[in-house]
């Protein structure tokens, strides 16, 4: 995501920041709505790239036609990354608050992946996913309360041995970037993730031009 | 994942892949490490791989199993099925009775050979699980709480199986509801076959008479055409006839005498004309 001016209007309110990303997904292309404003069309085609390959490196690169992995892409947006990682062999569950964006995943489906109209601190399936990944979702949650529901639901839907990977900046503290970005410190994610029998595996940066984001990578050990 | 990914996974510092299996197993190891063959007399080690090809069907599974199980050996099962039709009763059994605790399960690639690798390692109490389809970055076991793997085990076989058996049961249902359907369609498509087949025949009885009462009706018309034809024939004939020709020229007589007289004594004439002598013989 792009780094926005820090705003003299607050936080968006959760209604508002469900309006703003249902609208951004109307009015932008497929790259743009989820990928990052300040970039050319060609360099979100990259972004999207070099974001895919580190999630790869994390989420592993085996992939099984008779037993998948079953993922959970939380903040899916227009589905990229759960079309991509569909088509390397996984089951893809995809979720966002955005009825614009899930009716575009619906129709660009490429195989086994599923897309539903949900907030990431509502999803309950009846099954658990071997990874949970939330690419660039957490930091638009503006409300401190909904990010720890969020994130705690997240964790709660990883079975044992499984992974949750949730992008953020690595930094010691909390920062307010505007009205619709607030990223959270690496120790509020170990507070809230560590207590629920996860054990964190490092910081996977994206390394992608100046962007700071990157992967918080937890595994499930009890 | 491939044999020989899982293979190097597992074996120890200074270890040797013990195998006995089929040349194809043998030849998937590639270079993952020291391979020898498990029946060369030479004891296992601390670090050693075995594998083993497993039929799971097969009457000394647990003998089989029990063989292997020496402490500080990794035991990986080269099973020649699906994970899908793991047959997981027996394999439990003789692995628990072998004192073997379940680590990580793996389908082998490429998909369609189908088969699949149990990791498993000698010991009384549960070890750390791996993660299914995992790298080697899971971290290091000594980190794992193993009581509370064990719990967390408990709940996720217990919500997982009792959710597994109501989508099966969801599913037995669905089924039974289509056998249902299929039965019920063919009892209509039967019964459509049987009024059909009476449709048909009562069909062909109508047609049977209708060809019968228009080969009458065509007899009918033929028997009136000839009639029509021989009464035509008999009235051109009476029209020839001299008592015609005399019985009309009277009756032009009365109205037009002199040409009814032409007319009447033509018509002598006629009569009473002989007709020319045949030539006479050469």
């Amino acid at each position: 995501m792009s780094t926005p001016e820090p705003s003299q209007h607050g936080r968006l309110g959760v209604d508002e920041a469900i309006a703003f990303w249902d609208e951004r997904h109307l009015q932008h292309g497929d790259l743009l709505s989820g990928g990052d404003l300040t970039y050319d069309h060609c360099t979100n085609e990259a972004f999207y790239a070099m974001r895919l390959g580190r999630l790869l490196d994390i989420i592993g690169a085996s992939a099984s036609a008779v037993a998948p992995l079953r993922l959970l892409d939380a903040g899916c947006g227009k589905g990229w990354f759960a079309r991509a990682l569909t088509r390397c062999g996984h089951q893809v569950d995809g979720i966002d608050t955005s009825e614009t964006a899930i009716e575009e995943c619906r129709r660009s489906a490429v195989g086994s992946d599923r897309y539903m109209v949900s907030r990431l601190d509502a999803w309950a399936p009846t099954c658990f996913y071997d990874a949970v990944v939330a690419v660039d979702v957490l930091f638009h949650l503006m409300d401190d309360g909904v990010w720890r529901d969020s994130v705690v639901n997240l964790a709660a839907l990883v079975r044992l041995q499984g992974l949750l990977v949730l992008v953020d900046h690595d930094a010691e503290a909390d920062h307010l970037w505007g009205e619709y970005q607030v990223t959270r410190s690496r120790q509020g994610y170990l507070d809230v993730v560590q207590p629920l029998g996860f054990r964190y595996l490092g910081f996977h940066p994206y390394r992608f031009r100046d962007n700071a984001a990157g992967f918080h990578v937890f595994r499930r050990i009890a | 994942m491939m044999v020989r990914e899982i293979a190097a996974r597992y074996l120890g510092e200074g270890g040797t892949i013990r195998v006995d299996a089929d040349p194809e197993v043998l030849a998937a190891l590639g270079r993952a490490g020291p391979v020898a063959d498990l029946g060369d007399g030479v004891g296992t080690s601390q670090g050693d791989v075995v594998l083993i090809a497993v039929d799971p069907l097969a009457d000394n599974l647990t003998d089989r199993l029990l063989g292997v199980s020496t402490q500080g050996v990794t035991v990986l099962l080269h099973l020649p099925v699906a994970v899908g039709d793991l047959p997981v009763g027996r394999l439990a059994q003789a692995a628990g009775m072998a004192r073997l605790a379940f680590v990580e399960i793996a389908p082998i690639e490429p998909g369609w050979s189908l088969r699949t690798v149990i990791v498993c390692r000698p010991s009384p109490r549960p070890v750390p699980v791996r993660p299914f389809l995992g790298d080697d970055s899971a971290g290091d076991d000594h980190e794992v709480d193993l009581d509370s793997q064990g719990l967390r085990i408990g709940w996720e076989w217990g919500l997982g199986s009792a959710r597994a058996r109501a989508v099966e049961e969801l599913g037995r249902t669905a089924v039974r509801r289509v056998g249902q359907l299929e039965r019920e369609l063919v009892e209509v498509r039967g019964e459509l076959e049987k009024e059909l087949v009476e449709a048909r025949v009562e069909l062909q009885q109508e047609l049977v008479e209708a060809r019968r009462d228009l080969k009458t009706a065509h007899e009918v018309v033929q028997r009136a055409e000839s009639r029509a034809i021989a009464e035509a024939q008999r009235r051109a004939a009476l029209q020839q006839s001299p008592s015609f020709l005399v019985g009309r020229a009277v009756l032009t007589v009365r109205r037009h005498p002199i040409r009814g007289l032409r007319q009447l004594t033509g018509v002598i004439d006629r009569g009473t004309r002989r007709p020319p002598d045949p030539p006479a013989p050469a």
